[in-house]
């Protein structure tokens, strides 16, 4: 009789467990995502496959002024930090080395980004035949847009075809989002490059009294150069970039 | 033939010698690179050959790049977004494929101008295609006004976004705008707020809050949308407490400016959420025992207006001080101006200005500064400090004093603001008057100062009735001294400027030997001396009781006047007439020098009464001029030689042999007797200066006693 209502007890446990397992699978798609893969939304695999290198990426590019290899840089605590505006001479004003920076940055996370997109889609290709569909694909372009609140990649000329039996699907839409600030945060470098290019210097107060979740610190070096780093109080993310403009010298010339 | 052909191989020789060197000096020429190697954009550069990038049909030539039609400056228009960046070089603009360049500025192109943008909530000062991109970006319709033609104002504009009750099927409701209303098929009603009763949505009123995207407290219902501003007159917990505005206030969307709007004077409530973030109030959380919270706790909800002031201890004397959000003032940095009684009187301890004249609020903030001892020593760097969100950050003036901090006063305000305003001292080398030198000012703040003494251009413009005192005898030098790099010889030039180098010719008799004037003591010195005395070390020191440091004592004697007590010869002055008086030879003798009493017989007045003086200000001088070595503790004057250090400031005498003419005699040239003062004193060369081999303990500051040495002819 003991036997019989421990059983019952286990049966019971089991029960709730995989009722529970049940509805957190369908209550938290996150958690539905680490299942795997989904052959009716590739999309949802690629945006899993891609997400972690995506924040790295524009982790790194944050850090080092926009730039996966900076040409043009001054090395601060260790990391190469480009010059968005420079100038070698004393006594002028820098000119900016990066026509549009939100572009600069654009297409800096294109180029990066899209070895990873290609692994990521031909994984998916992968999973498709593993799964027993027959598979058509067409690589091509990556299109990156920084719009507010999120970074959004367009996989642009991507087609994907499987079949299985009677059933095909076509994909070409793909599209890669990750929520961030890096719209701000670069709106406000396009911001002080322009007085720096102008003024040679940058007022940080004025655009933190105006932006109440932004810190700006400007960071005074030796050569006459400086850093910015432009932080968003709330999320710690930051972009920061180096500029050299209207430097005197110590001394005459 | 055979000496023509040898002609021919020897003229191809050196002209094959010709081109490689005209070669290797054109490819070597400094000019202009399109791009360099490092990756700069329309960079000079001193060798094009090797730092100019030329891949990609990227150019280079030996020209200044404003001379060249790749990097002439322009507005580069972003064929895209619209966005239209000033002074930017034609190649780098045309290497974005967006980038199309106008040689006009800015200013020039009408699709350049700037306006406000509303777009949705916000607002920014943009063109009107830039306007249009980021309606595009944020997914809303953006209105341009292109009258608002400033920054602040634009910030300050209404937008045009309105608000309002989104009702959904389920009777669920959203607050937001007609477009996303629309985009989600609800039923808007512009200006309701979801809790209003006749919109029959199952959102409730609630005395829960929350802080909104800029910093104000706001009711929110129980749906979790914002309503109003949190004002604790404005709900109850008892139903029958509910008046007409109290309804009101649950049914409409109200505008900051409305009336019904609560407004709190200070930075802190609990009792009105309508914190203003430029003021330097922002919502946050109640924390008990916070000094930036308000007394009590909110009546409603969690949120208050906390203060946004900062608590900073600038004059480090273990008590912080509260500034301002927004509050930027002039750190307290080793080396650099500090007046701890204005901090204490003013809260300000910085070089003061006047915000309307740019002029020192104090003229002893002026007198100070000029004591280049005390302030903008070697390494010193100026420091602003500003208040922002309880956060107080650093910012560094430039580098060796290119530019300093001010604090800048208005009668009309009490809210500190300081900047680091450019130092432009090497505009005071050029100034040679008193006048322009004390006068001339960008922004009205003085940054020059006038050394009476020596003239950078080495002339003098002394007469026979005025010193320098009056005719622009002197050095105008920066006010705060700029820092150099005196440990290298980057700035041997820029040192060099306050060198100093004079003789003095001294009478002897023929009876005496001429080889000992190394050993000439101070008064022997002094009294043989025929010219620029002051050079001297002691000259009209004071000797037996009587101060000839006066200027006006000396001034007295050139122009014939008496000692103050006895003869000349009891003074450490010169007993030759021919240093005070044209053409005149012999020995002075008496109280008095008898021929400079008259104006026509005299020389020109010196540039220096003492020697005293002539230190001072050659010491003033070449420390104003720059750091061209160590200060603090350097020879202060005669009388407070103690705990200088003796490797400070040296002063070498040469002793020489002159032939009537002025020429150094031949028998003497190469044979040069030096002495080596140090602070004044006399050394002597057994220190080891020369050789390099300074030995302190060999090399003993006190007095060398001199010889006298005999009078006599000249």
């Amino acid at each position: 009789m003991k036997k019989r209502g421990q059983v019952t007890i286990f049966v019971i446990i089991a029960i709730v467990i995989i009722v529970l397992g049940v509805l957190a699978f369908f209550l938290y798609p996150k958690l539905k995502i680490s299942t795997g893969f989904n052959t009716e939304n590739p999309e949802l695999f690629l945006q899993n496959c891609v997400e972690n290198d995506l924040e790295n990426l524009i982790e790194t590019l944050s850090l080092q002024g926009g730039e996966f290899n900076p040409q043009g840089y001054t090395i601060y605590q260790d990391v190469k930090i480009k010059y968005i505006c420079y100038t070698s001479d004393y006594f002028t004003l820098g000119l900016k080395q990066v026509p549009f920076i939100k572009r600069f940055v654009e297409d800096e996370i294109s180029v990066q980004i899209k070895p990873k997109v290609d692994e990521c889609f031909d994984d998916l290709v992968l999973k498709y035949q593993q799964k027993g569909y027959e598979v058509s694909s067409k690589k091509g372009n990556i299109q990156t847009e920084i719009l507010p609140e999120q970074t959004s990649i367009d996989l642009i000329g991507y087609n994907l075809t499987v079949s299985r039996g009677e059933n095909e699907n076509r994909f070409n839409l793909f599209v890669i989002n990750l929520d961030n600030n890096l719209y701000e945060l670069l709106n406000i470098a396009e911001h002080i490059v322009s007085w720096e290019n102008e003024f040679g210097d940058a007022d940080t107060l004025s655009i933190m009294m105006l932006k109440k979740d932004i810190r700006v610190n400007k960071i005074l070096r030796d050569d006459g150069s400086k850093i910015y780093i432009i932080e968003n109080k709330k999320t710690k993310e930051a972009f920061q970039f180096a500029s050299r403009s209207l430097v005197f010298p110590a001394g005459l010339f | 033939m055979k000496k023509n052909s040898s002609k021919k191989i020897f003229f191809s020789i050196f002209l094959l010698f010709g081109i490689i060197v005209f070669s290797y000096s054109v490819l070597a020429a400094s000019g202009c690179c399109e791009k360099t190697k490092d990756g700069f954009w329309c960079q000079m550069v001193d060798d094009i050959s090797s730092k100019c990038d030329s891949s990609n049909g990227l150019t280079s030539s030996p020209t200044s790049c404003d001379q060249t039609a790749y990097c002439s400056l322009g507005t580069c228009i972003n064929s895209v977004t619209g966005e239209c960046v000033p002074n930017l070089p034609k190649s780098e603009c045309e290497s974005d494929s967006a980038g199309e360049w106008d040689s006009r500025t800015l200013q020039e192109i009408p699709t350049c101008q700037l306006g406000c943008c509303s777009y949705g909530p916000y607002t920014q000062f943009v063109t009107q295609t830039k306007c249009k991109q980021l309606g595009t970006d944020y997914g809303v319709d953006p209105i341009f006004n292109d009258e608002i033609t400033d920054e602040l104002e634009c910030y300050n504009s209404d937008t045009s976004y309105k608000e309002g009750a989104c009702i959904f099927e389920n009777g669920d409701c959203r607050r937001t705008s007609k477009t996303e209303c629309d985009s989600q098929s609800g039923n808007f009603e512009e200006g309701f707020l979801c809790t209003a009763t006749n919109l029959e949505t199952q959102c409730a009123r609630s005395s829960e809050t929350i802080c909104d995207e800029n910093g104000r407290v706001y009711f929110k219902d129980s749906c979790g949308n914002l309503a109003n501003i949190y004002n604790e007159e404005m709900f109850s917990t008892n139903p029958n407490a509910w008046n007409s505005e109290m309804k009101d206030y649950w049914t409409y969307i109200k505008e900051i400016d409305d009336s019904s709007i609560c407004s709190f004077t200070g930075t802190t409530s609990s009792t009105c959420g309508n914190c203003d973030f430029l003021s330097g109030s922002v919502c946050s959380k109640y924390r008990l025992n916070d000094p930036t919270m308000p007394n009590s706790k909110p009546e409603f909800g969690n949120y208050v207006c906390a203060s946004m002031d900062c608590a900073y201890d600038t004059d480090r004397n273990g008590e912080r001080e509260i500034y301002h959000h927004g509050e930027s003032w002039c750190a307290m940095t080793e080396g650099t101006y500090w007046d701890q009684n204005a901090y204490e009187e003013f809260g300000l301890g910085g070089i003061r200005i006047n915000k309307t004249t740019g002029d020192y609020v104090e003229a002893k903030i002026l007198k100070e500064l000029e004591n280049q001892s005390n302030y903008n020593l070697p390494g010193s760097q100026y420091v602003l400090l500003k208040c922002i969100d309880g956060e107080v950050l650093q910012e560094s003036c430039m580098s060796y004093r290119n530019s300093f901090c001010v604090d800048v006063v208005s009668h009309e305000s009490e809210f500190r603001e300081a900047h680091c305003i450019g130092n432009d001292w090497r505009a005071c080398l050029s100034k040679t008057t008193k006048k322009t030198c004390e006068g001339d000012s960008i922004y009205g703040t003085q940054m020059c100062k006038w050394v009476g003494g020596f003239r950078l251009d080495g002339k003098s413009t002394t007469t026979k009735e005025s010193n320098r005192q009056n005719i622009d005898q002197g050095s105008c030098v920066p006010l705060l001294s700029p820092g150099l790099e005196f440990w290298t010889d980057k700035n041997n030039a820029e040192c060099s400027l306050g060198n100093i180098q004079g003789s003095v010719t001294y009478a002897t008799s023929w009876t005496v030997k001429r080889d000992h004037f190394a050993e000439f003591g101070t008064k022997s010195a002094s009294e043989t001396c025929m010219n620029d005395c002051y050079l001297i070390p002691g000259y009209a020191s004071d000797l037996a009781g009587s101060d000839l440091q006066d200027q006006k004592a000396m001034e007295n004697i050139y122009t014939g006047g008496d000692v103050p007590s006895g003869d000349l010869k009891d003074y450490m002055v010169s007993l030759r007439k021919a240093y005070y008086c044209e053409g005149k030879t012999g020995k002075a003798s008496g109280p008095s020098v008898s021929c400079s009493g008259e104006p026509d017989k005299r020389n020109n007045f010196p540039v220096y009464w003492t020697h005293q003086e002539f230190y001072d200000s050659i010491t003033e001088r070449a420390r104003s001029l720059g750091d061209c070595g160590y200060k603090a503790g350097a020879y202060i004057s005669l009388s407070e030689m103690n705990e200088s250090n003796v490797e400070l400031e040296l002063m070498t005498v040469v002793f020489q042999k002159i032939s009537q003419e002025g020429d150094v005699k031949d028998e003497d040239k190469g044979n040069l007797a030096e002495k080596i003062y140090i602070n004044n004193e006399y050394v002597g060369d057994q220190c080891g200066y020369r050789s390099g081999e300074y030995d302190e303990e060999l090399c003993q500051l006190e007095n060398i006693p001199l010889e006298e040495s005999t009078d006599g002819e000249e």
